[in-house]
This record gives structure tokens, sequence and C-alpha cells, in this order.
């Protein structure tokens, strides 16, 4: 459904391309992840898909095409109708992302507002629907609060509400889940496959972190400088990464992650119990190696923005998610 | 709704404290820097029973705080004391002189609003984040030209040149409405440019770092054109700090004016102030302070309420301290 051929985007601010020329596509009714440590190009590639990309700021060449229809070069107004209809986006602080003077309901029922003549009372049984089908609790009195009154994985999922309200072909997710704890983070991605598989929106999932993603996503693309350095099945990656940037983004992940998927992950079945329990060694083997050999500075970044530290699961019964975050522990 | 309401009438209590907290200072004020005014009236030559027979007309020989209880009851009523140089009610000495004011105030603070806000939003829209030279020469020129020079200057091209008004004959609003409001039109606009272009530099750079915002990306990604982002959600945004910098613009514009009412020769609180203070007329010169002390410190109510009325988070905050104190 979309597609992304030979993409280039650079700012006039930097010397180097922000996007060097990058394509792949997203399969109906798919959950691509997109990983790579901060600064590699996701965002700008994310925002280019929504029609978000500063034109004015920059230069850029390549297709997006969702559907056959080009987003890059589209005129304004046509990205209008296809804001919100047909893409969806969630960015990655929720509280920034809300206009902090309307109301949580407002902004949720806000695409109703621009694409329906619903009336206001139509608008808010819709409105107060999307935020249940969210999971967000008691709707009713949610519906009037402001953002500040709010939690971070309540805002969060407002804003999944708010994106997916008309039911967009495509929802855009631009690190949804990194500014949350891990509590939170292992419900949100919970709320985005039930999503997914309920109503059949494809999703980009961006993250900085493959552990997540591979939670979530069949088929991951990875990305560095600006460049897709790997992109394919998620669990062939992960187990045979082809790239040693790859490889560096896998040995980050602390290693318990590791037996904690094999044990109760979303992928336990026998045959990859049988190979998450060969893994912890590939894993052990590339981290001392690829951190020594290292002359990048950008891999030392590429270690410090990965590392998850997750304590053993416990009570709450979400497998290898409900750890705690902090990083350069372990 | 109960809780806004308290709110507001606890900060209607602040606003009377603080006002006698001003009142007893300013008296305490003229008490202590003192020189004598009965002396001063009755001049050097006068004797010893003259100035005590008129030391006891005037109430000044009753202790400090006496007087002062005597001065804060006499106030609630409007009995804000008689003039030591007039011999007449303060109140009725000052009250023309406090409308005309006001009025130069309130129209100078209209057309800073209602010229500022949409210029900013016109210039941001018409040129985006870039800033000219142009635009930038034209509106620091604003900010440095003080409302003095102005007045000059317009009192000789619109007064004396264009001879649209007199300058120094200001006819009053009972003989000549029109003529007289010509006069006070040109004093608010000297008060009125530097504070225009103030205004116009805030508001427009308010929108800015607005529109820089993620939630402007997020309005964008629903399918809003330009204009509803702009309407709907980054101009309130962006007025948020822009009220509070208008309520203090308001409250200097009382004294601010004096100047102004100087130059252009409009019979306004200003000269009868300067007069009364070398005159040690203390009467008027109280009153005149505890009045431009509330003005103040009702704009400042003034501007607090309206961002809290636009604000949910200063509501919230408001309210929470409203709570605990
Ligand atoms: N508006 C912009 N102007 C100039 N450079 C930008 C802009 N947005 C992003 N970049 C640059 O593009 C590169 C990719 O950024 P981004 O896509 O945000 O990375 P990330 O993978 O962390 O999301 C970075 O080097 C960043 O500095
Ligand atoms: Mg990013």
């Amino acid at each position: 459904m979309l597609e992304i051929r030979d993409f280039h985007v650079k700012f006039n601010s930097r010397s180097r391309e922000a996007v060097g020329g990058i394509s792949f596509t997203i399969q109906d009714g798919e959950i691509l992840g997109l990983v790579g440590e901060s600064g590699s190009g996701k965002s700008v590639t994310a925002m280019s898909i929504a029609g978000l990309l500063p034109r004015r700021q920059c230069t850029y060449s390549g297709d997006i095409l969702l559907d056959g229809q080009d987003l890059l070069h589209a005129d304004r107004s046509v990205l209008r109708t296809l804001h919100g209809r047909r893409i969806g986006v969630v960015f990655q602080e929720p509280m920034s992302a809300m206009n902090p003077l309307l109301t949580v309901g407002e902004q949720v029922g806000e695409v109703l507002r621009v694409h329906t003549s619903l009336s206001k009372a139509e608008r808010r049984e819709k409105v107060l629907s999307a935020m249940a089908d969210v999971e967000l609790p008691e709707p009713e009195v949610l519906y009037g609060r402001y953002p500040h009154e709010l939690s971070g994985g309540q805002l969060q999922r407002a804003m999944i509400a708010a994106a997916i309200i008309i039911e967009p072909s495509l929802l855009l997710l631009d690190e949804p889940t990194t500014a949350l704890d891990v509590t939170i983070q292992a419900q949100i991605l919970a709320l985005l496959r039930r999503l997914n598989r309920e109503k059949g929106i494809s999703q980009l999932f961006i993250s900085h972190n493959l552990a997540v993603v591979r939670k979530l996503c069949s088929r991951v693309a990875v990305m560095q400088r600006g460049l897709l350095v790997e992109c394919g099945d998620t669990d062939d990656i992960f187990f045979h990464p082809s790239h040693p940037y790859t490889k560096n983004l896998i040995a980050a992940i602390p290693v318990r992650e590791h037996r904690m998927q094999a044990a109760a992950g979303p992928f336990a079945d026998a045959k990859e119990a049988g190979r998450a329990v060969s893994s912890p060694e590939a894993g052990r083997g590339a981290a001392p190696d690829s951190a020594v050999s290292s002359s990048e500075a950008g891999r030392g970044a590429a270690l410090d923005s990965v590392i998850e530290v997750s304590s053993p699961s416990s009570a709450a019964g979400i497998p290898a998610a409900n750890g705690t975050l902090s990083k350069g522990g372990e | 709704m109960k809780d806004a309401c308290l709110y507001i009438l606890k900060r209607l209590f602040l606003l009377l404290a603080t006002m006698i907290l001003v009142s007893f200072l300013t008296f305490l004020a003229f008490r202590l820097v003192s020189g004598d005014p009965v002396r001063t009236m009755l001049g050097t030559e006068a004797t010893a029973e003259q100035v005590e027979a008129l030391r006891q007309e005037l109430g000044l020989s009753d202790p400090f705080l006496l007087r002062y209880v005597h001065w804060l009851k006499g106030f609630f009523s409007r009995d804000l004391g008689v003039s030591y140089s007039y011999r007449q009610p303060v109140w009725d000495l000052i009250s023309g002189k406090l409308t005309l004011s006001l009025l130069l105030s309130l129209l100078s603070f209209a057309l800073i609003v209602a010229i500022s806000i949409p210029a900013a939003i016109a210039s941001y829209r018409f040129t985006g984040p870039i800033s000219g030279w142009p635009r930038t020469i034209l509106n620091q020129l604003g900010m440095a030209v003080p409302p003095f020079f102005t007045g000059i200057l317009f009192s000789w091209v619109f007064g004396i040149t264009l001879r649209l008004f007199t300058p120094g004959d200001f006819p009053g609003f009972q003989t000549d409405a029109l003529a007289s409001f010509i006069h006070l039109f040109f004093a608010a606009c000297c008060l009125a440019i530097p504070r225009i272009a103030m205004t116009i530099r805030m508001m427009r750079s308010s929108l800015i770092s607005e529109m820089n915002k993620t939630y402007v990306l997020t309005a964008i990604s629903r399918g809003n054109d330009r204009k509803t982002v702009l309407r709907r959600h980054v101009l309130k945004n962006a007025l948020v700090p822009v009220i509070t910098f208008l309520g203090q613009t308001l409250a200097e514009l009382v004294g601010a004016g004096i100047v102004v009412e100087q130059v252009l020769g409009l019979p306004g609180l200003g000269r009868f102030l300067v007069t009364s203070i070398t005159h040690r007329d203390y009467p008027v010169v109280q009153a005149i302070v505890v009045i431009l002390a509330f003005w103040v410190v009702l704009s400042s109510l003034l501007a607090d309420l309206i961002s809290q009325a636009i604000d949910p988070r200063l509501r919230t905050a408001a309210l929470a301290k409203g709570g605990t104190a």
C-alpha cells in the first residue's frame, strides 16, 4: 500500500543528506518496524510520508506512493484531504503533540470536525466510542479534561484514538512509546497490535529499540545515517543480522531480554524458542567484538541509545516488558 | 465554578489589602519626608498661634495613626480630604482630571490592542519567521521614539501646521466634544506608538515560537488548513504571554501619560500631580498615588484573570494555590 523508492532528503542547513536514498514498502495490513539510532533519519522519513516535511527548508527527490498516489510532491490541498482520513500520525511526546488549550475530547474529534459534516452530538458519540476503543478509562470524564490533567500513557492513547477515529489506512507512529515507562509501553504495544488485527490498519512503527520493535512487527527496516542497512523479516534479522550495525543494535539488548523472549515472548513457539536459546551466544559474541573494533563514533551512541535493562517479569503478567527502563545499567 | 468565584473573591480581597498597605506606606512616607505643609502655606511671617490654629483646622495635630484611620474611612466614602493649597475637597479637584487621564490611557490601550495584534498576525502570515531589515528598522524606530518627542512632533505637524487641534488649549468635552476627542486621540497615539512596536514584536515572536511546536504538526496531520491551524490552535497559545505584557502596559500607561499630557497641554492628572508635589499638597498627592496604585493592581488582576480564562494550566495552578492558601 505504501511504496518508497530511492527517497532522498537534504536540509539546506546541513551538508550531509538526512535521508540518502532509501526504498521500502509497507504491505496492506502490515506493521513495519523502523529502527536506528537517533539522528539516523527515521523521523524525517515518517514526516515525509505524512506530508509534514518543511519543503522550503530542504531538497528532496524520489517517490512516496500511497496506493499509487504521490505524497512527496502532492499539493497541500491534496495532502489535506489525505491527512487524518488516509494517514494518521502519532508523535513521541504526547504532551507536546497536544494543544494545551483544547480539551482532550475536542482534539480526539478534530479529524471528524475537519473531514465530516457530523453534528456536535454525533461527533461526541464517535469520540467517546473511540476513546473507549483505545481503553481509556471513563471516557465521559476524560472528554472534558485538558491535556495537562492526564498521564502520559492516557494522552498517548488519546492521540492514537484521534489518529484512528475514521480508520485511516496507514498509521505512522514516531517513537510512540519512547517517552513512556515500560509497563505503559507494553500496554500501548498490545493496543497497536489489536488495532492492526481488528481494523486492519497498516502501521509504520518507529523506535530506536530493536527489542520493542520485535514485540510488535513482523518485518523491520534498519536505518543508519540516512541509509537503509537492512530490511526484512524481524526474526531473520534478529537472529541472522547481516550488517555490523544491526549486530550492534542486537548486542545492546541485554541478554536476559533474549531469555525472556524465548520463554514467554509473543513468538514463543517451539521453533522460535529453539532459536532464541541459541541467540544469547551470538549476542554475547557480538558485543565485545564490535565494541572494541568499532572505530566509528556513531556506534558508541548507538549502544547508549538502545540499552534497556529489564528486570525479570513479575506480577503484571506482561511477558518481557514489565521491567523498569534505565540507561547504562546492568 | 464555585472554585472560580472563590478565587476571584480572594483576588479582590488581596487587591483591597494591597491598596490599604500602599495608602499606609504613602501616608507614612509623607510624614517622614515632611517639610511642614502649614509653614509652607502660611509663609515664614506667620505667628505660632496662626500655625497652631491651621494645624487644628487641618487635623494635623492628631496622632499619626488616628489621622490615617480617619483618612481611610473618608477614602471609602469618596471623601479624600481637603487640598492644602486650594482649600477644596480633593475629589472635586481631581475627578475631572482623573477622567481625562483614564480616557487617555484607555484610548491608547485600545489603539495598542487593535493595531498590534492584527499587525503581528499579518506580519507573520506574509513574511513567516524570516525577518526582513525594513521591518526590523521600522519596529526598532517605533520602540525608540519617546512619547514626548512624538508629542512635540505631532503638536507641530497636526496642531500648528494642519490645525487639527490647538496644542496647549484643550477645550473640554462639554465645550467641544469633537475637538477634545481629536486632541486626546493625538496624545493617545504618542503614548501608543512605542508600545505598539513592542507588542507587535512580542506577539510575532510568540507566534513564531508556537508555530514550531509539535501540536502544530498534529493539527496539520489532521487535515486542518493553514488558516485554521493559526486561528484555532496557535493564536490563543501565542496570546497568553502577550496578555501578561499588555496588563503591564495598561498599568504603566497612566504614569507614562503624565509627560504626554504636559507636552500636549492636556489638563489631566499629570500636571496637577507635579504642582501638588512642589506645593507639598499631601492630601492631593496621597489620593493620586493611591488611585495610580489601584490602577496598577487592577490591571495585573485583569491580565491574570484573562490569561487564566484562556489557559487551563494557569487555571489549575491558580486554583491549586487558592486551595492551599
Ligand atoms: N528541520 C530540520 N532542519 C535541519 N536538519 C534537520 C531537520 N530535521 C531533522 N534534521 C536532521 O536530519 C537528520 C535526521 O533526523 P531525524 O529523522 O529526526 O532522526 P531520528 O532517526 O532520530 O528520528 C538529523 O541529522 C537531523 O539533525
Ligand atoms: Mg526521531
